[in-house]
């Protein structure tokens, strides 16, 4: 699979619209909603199974207006007795699940609000995880551990609960094949759909009445196991489960089959507590400090900096909707309520103490996690240098406390790259008509008459976090061998002779998602290759992801967690301690994309798309043959234009005399597209300027950055 | 003592090449700076260059002598090169009417003073500018 098409998406067509009058675009795709609505609105097994296939026939995308509204046409009763019959479920709970008397809970009230998108639904169920603490880039691989052993939990938990069903399947494929004859009626493409079992896998196949529709599929799986880096068209139970995400805190839905809340809760808690040292372990962080209080330093980190909550009802908010011309009194949960926990925890008034490395406030308990007076040369080494970097006075947190631990040095010391998913986007979502489909006899995706905006709802976030990780699976230019482990191994190959070498670089947890890259040189050959751009492929991060949703093909930014520090040899230095000094940052990919990334010990640079083109520019350069690749960077460090630059730095060919060979050398450089495009002479010399001005101000501003193409 | 070559118009084509920078839009004293390298450029015998093995040295020499010079503007900088230049591969006329534009007119020196400075700084792109307009086939071994 090429690069390209790993920045292409397609889940399948979309499921529904959104807003008082449907006129706003809800780009997750049918396949995404019914999963979740079976995960959050199931309350026993035919309720799963019929929330798994429940909008089926919307993939006809057959619209009337009824009444003057316009109405998605999508139960078709004979049709649904046939796939009911095939899954061995009341056809009554797929017909009736939009009327008031239906056995199934609203959708509005569980899978999201669908009117103002601010709000989670009133009837959904969340267990959410939250960090008290400042998201610094030295804590954030401990961070990430817990929020694997904390999604890993939820994804046990739930995938006993679902087998408890006794399904005879563990996963669900949906196909969507093109149907691009024209002559067929809905009632004679609705009789292709099928829905059968086959092996472990409950099948079904759509068929969308066009000749435009690419065929596509997309199944989901109902076990505990990880999601697979390789499979983007594969959703993980723990992918559909991870409503939103970012660096402090995470929230996953917890189905209603589940029982009570705080059991699962508490279940969640207990089995992430036993997961977590198992994952440290092999990730190769130690939870503890010479210099700790206790030996339990985990335990404090978790009891005083970690939370681990349930949304339930009592989160639930009311606020007003317009439906139908009236207002109308609606329940649910506030989405930016539930992403601010973690600044909640931190404004308790009981943490009075603040940690003198983060800022955190935290409270005297988790203060007394070290045993007597917190002086940093005794925490780290004699030799601690990086004052400018910390607070003058406090105490240190238990978070803090391991990362000082010398024991841990490789994994959160020195270069290091870091990236994880997350769960935003940046707007506009630029969204094209493929074309109206065939049955949408109301105009409902008439070209005249357009969605006026894309709506981000709780399916949509999902969507997106998928997304983000699926974006990061194929940013990473390394192979990660799980062999049976928690915690996967980052391998970097390279050739040697006939055979290939695995050099370990870094971890890959796959539950969160997260990658740390902890070799030097494997962090530098991300950042110059995959995130820079070299000379074959520029960089994917400045350019917006294609998402198909028919009818739709859409433009979309979403997001995710980097942090570049590339300090070489730092973890021979127990007294350079770089992540202090670097942040990381939240990359959206657009083309006003950017980064952070440490450089030398000493200087943060952010990377936009402008500096990168032009430090792709110069490499190219630099990277001509007869060069003196260090000393064409550094002549132009010293302020000299490329061509000068080459001129200086010719390798002189063997056997030759005088100083010609300088001036072929330039001669060559200066014929080359990037110095001289243009035929006239004036387009030469300003082409020529141009590019003599931008290699100046890039040497000017960023001469580390230079130093490092 | 060798035959009488032929002569090789150099102001008729110094002329052609001038009206050609002149049509251009470059700044004033790029024009300049680069009508002053073609004036060094244009004595040299290219053909005799060639035959000796020497062609490709010719512009490299010319770079360096620039450089090197201490001359204070811009005619004698072209003066000075020229005069190092080697006897035998460089017709000598004497800098004239032809090569008028090189020197400083009217009150407003400011144009041969960046000239000057310009061809001081950046001799590499303007000799390498200058073959554009002044491109004997004689000197393509440079290439």
């Amino acid at each position: 699979m090429n690069l390209e098409t790993r920045f292409s998406f397609d889940f399948g067509p979309v499921s529904r619209t959104l807003g008082v009058l449907g006129d706003y675009l809800g780009f997750a795709s049918l396949p995404v909603h019914e999963g979740l609505t079976a995960l959050l609105g199931a309350q026993d097994k035919d309720q799963f199974i019929a929330w798994l296939w429940h909008d089926t026939f919307k993939a006809l995308f057959e619209w009337h207006l009824r009444n003057g509204v316009l109405a998605w046409h999508h139960l078709p009763d004979k049709h649904i007795d046939r796939l009911a019959n095939a899954a061995r479920v009341p056809s009554s709970l797929v017909k009736n699940h939009h009327r008031r008397n239906s056995s199934l809970v609203s959708e509005s009230d569980t899978v999201t609000n669908e009117f103002t998108a601010l709000h989670l639904g009133g009837i959904s169920r969340f267990v959410q995880l939250s960090f008290a603490c400042q998201p610094r880039a030295h804590t954030m691989l401990l961070r990430q551990c817990i929020a694997e052993a904390f999604l890993r939990a939820v994804s046990q938990v739930v995938a006993e609960g679902i087998s408890k069903f006794g399904l005879c399947f563990n996963r669900i494929l949906y196909d969507f094949c093109a149907q691009p004859d024209g002559t067929l009626d809905p009632d004679q493409v609705a009789a292709k759909y099928k829905l059968q079992v086959e092996d472990d896998t409950l099948h079904i196949v759509h068929w969308i009445p066009s000749g435009k529709f690419a065929p596509t599929q997309l199944s989901l799986s109902f076990t505990d196991a990880p999601p697979h880096r390789r499979a983007p068209n594969t959703l993980a139970l723990i992918e559909l489960l991870t409503v939103y995400r970012d660096e402090l805190t995470t929230i996953t839905a917890v189905p209603l089959f589940l029982g009570n809340l705080d059991a699962v809760v508490e279940e969640v808690c207990a089995t992430m507590r036993s997961l977590l040292p198992k994952i440290l372990e092999q990730t190769g962080v130690r939870a503890t400090h010479k210099r700790a209080a206790t030996d339990n330093l985990l335990d404090i980190a978790l009891e005083q900096m970690v939370e681990v909550r349930p949304i339930a009802e009592s989160c639930n908010e009311a606020y007003d909707v317009m439906w139908q011309g009236k207002l109308q009194k609606r329940e649910g949960k506030p989405v930016h309520k539930l992403i601010q926990r973690p600044y909640q925890l931190m404004a308790d008034s009981t943490r009075a103490r603040v940690c003198v490395l983060c800022g955190t406030p935290i409270s005297q308990e988790a203060a007394d996690c070290v045993r007597g007076v917190p002086h940093l040369q005794n925490l780290f080494s004699n030799n601690f240098t990086d004052f400018e970097h910390v607070g003058f006075e406090g105490v240190i947190c238990p978070l803090c406390l391991i990362y000082a631990n010398s024991d841990n040095e490789s994994l959160l010391r020195g270069a290091q790259a870091f990236l994880a998913p997350s769960t935003a986007l940046s707007a506009p979502v630029g969204s094209v008509l493929v074309e109206q489909p065939r049955f949408d006899k109301a105009g409902r995706f008439a070209p005249a008459q357009p969605l006026l905006k894309a709506a981000i709802t709780l399916q949509e976030m999902v969507l997106l976090t998928a997304i983000s990780r699926r974006i990061v699976d194929a940013l990473l230019p390394f192979e990660v061998d799980s062999n049976g482990r928690m915690v996967g191994e980052v391998q970097m190959i390279r050739p040697t002779g006939d055979e290939n070498a695995a050099t370990p670089v870094g971890v890959h947890l796959p539950y969160s998602g997260a990658y740390l890259i902890y070799h030097g040189a494997a962090v530098r050959l991300l950042y110059r290759d995959v995130l820079v751009g070299n000379a074959l492929t520029a960089s994917r991060l400045w350019r917006t992801i294609q998402l198909r949703a028919y009818p739709f093909q859409l433009e979309i930014s979403p997001a995710f967690t980097l942090l570049v520090s590339m300090r070489d040899n730092a973890s021979r230095f127990h007294t350079r301690h770089t992540l202090l000094k670097s942040h990381p940052s939240q990359v959206f990919l657009s083309p006003n994309a950017s980064f952070n990334v440490l450089i030398d010990d000493a200087v943060q640079e952010t990377v936009d798309r402008g500096l990168a083109e032009a430090i792709r520019l110069v490499r190219r350069l630099a990277d001509m043959p007869g060069l003196d690749r260090q000393e064409f960077i550094n002549a132009l460090l010293t302020g000299h234009d490329p061509v000068e630059a080459a001129y200086l730095t010719a390798r002189r060919p063997r056997n030759q005399k005088g100083d010609a060979f300088r001036l072929v050398q330039a001669q060559r450089l200066w014929n080359r597209e990037e110095v001289i495009a243009g035929e006239t002479a004036e387009e030469q010399w300003k082409k020529f300027n141009e590019l003599s001005k931008r290699v100046r101000d890039l040497a000017q501003k960023y001469p580390t950055l230079l130093s490092l193409v | 003592m060798e035959g009488t070559r032929e002569y090789r118009q150099a102001d008729v084509r110094l002329r052609e090449a001038y009206t050609q920078i002149e049509a251009t839009d470059l700044a004033a004293d790029v024009k300049t700076a680069v009508k002053a390298v073609i004036a060094i450029r244009q004595i040299v015998d290219w053909p005799q260059a060639i035959q000796k093995g020497i062609g490709y040295q010719v512009d490299p020499a010319i770079v360096k002598y620039i450089r090197a010079s201490s001359a204070p503007d811009l005619p004698r900088l072209v003066h000075d090169v020229i005069t190092k230049l080697p006897f035998d591969l460089a017709f000598r006329p004497a800098l004239g009417d032809y090569v008028l534009d090189i020197y400083p007119q009217g009150d407003d020196q400011t144009v041969w003073q960046n000239a000057y400075r310009r061809l001081k700084k950046e001799t590499i792109p303007l000799v390498l500018l200058s073959k554009k307009f002044y491109q004997d086939t004689a000197e393509e071994a440079i290439q």
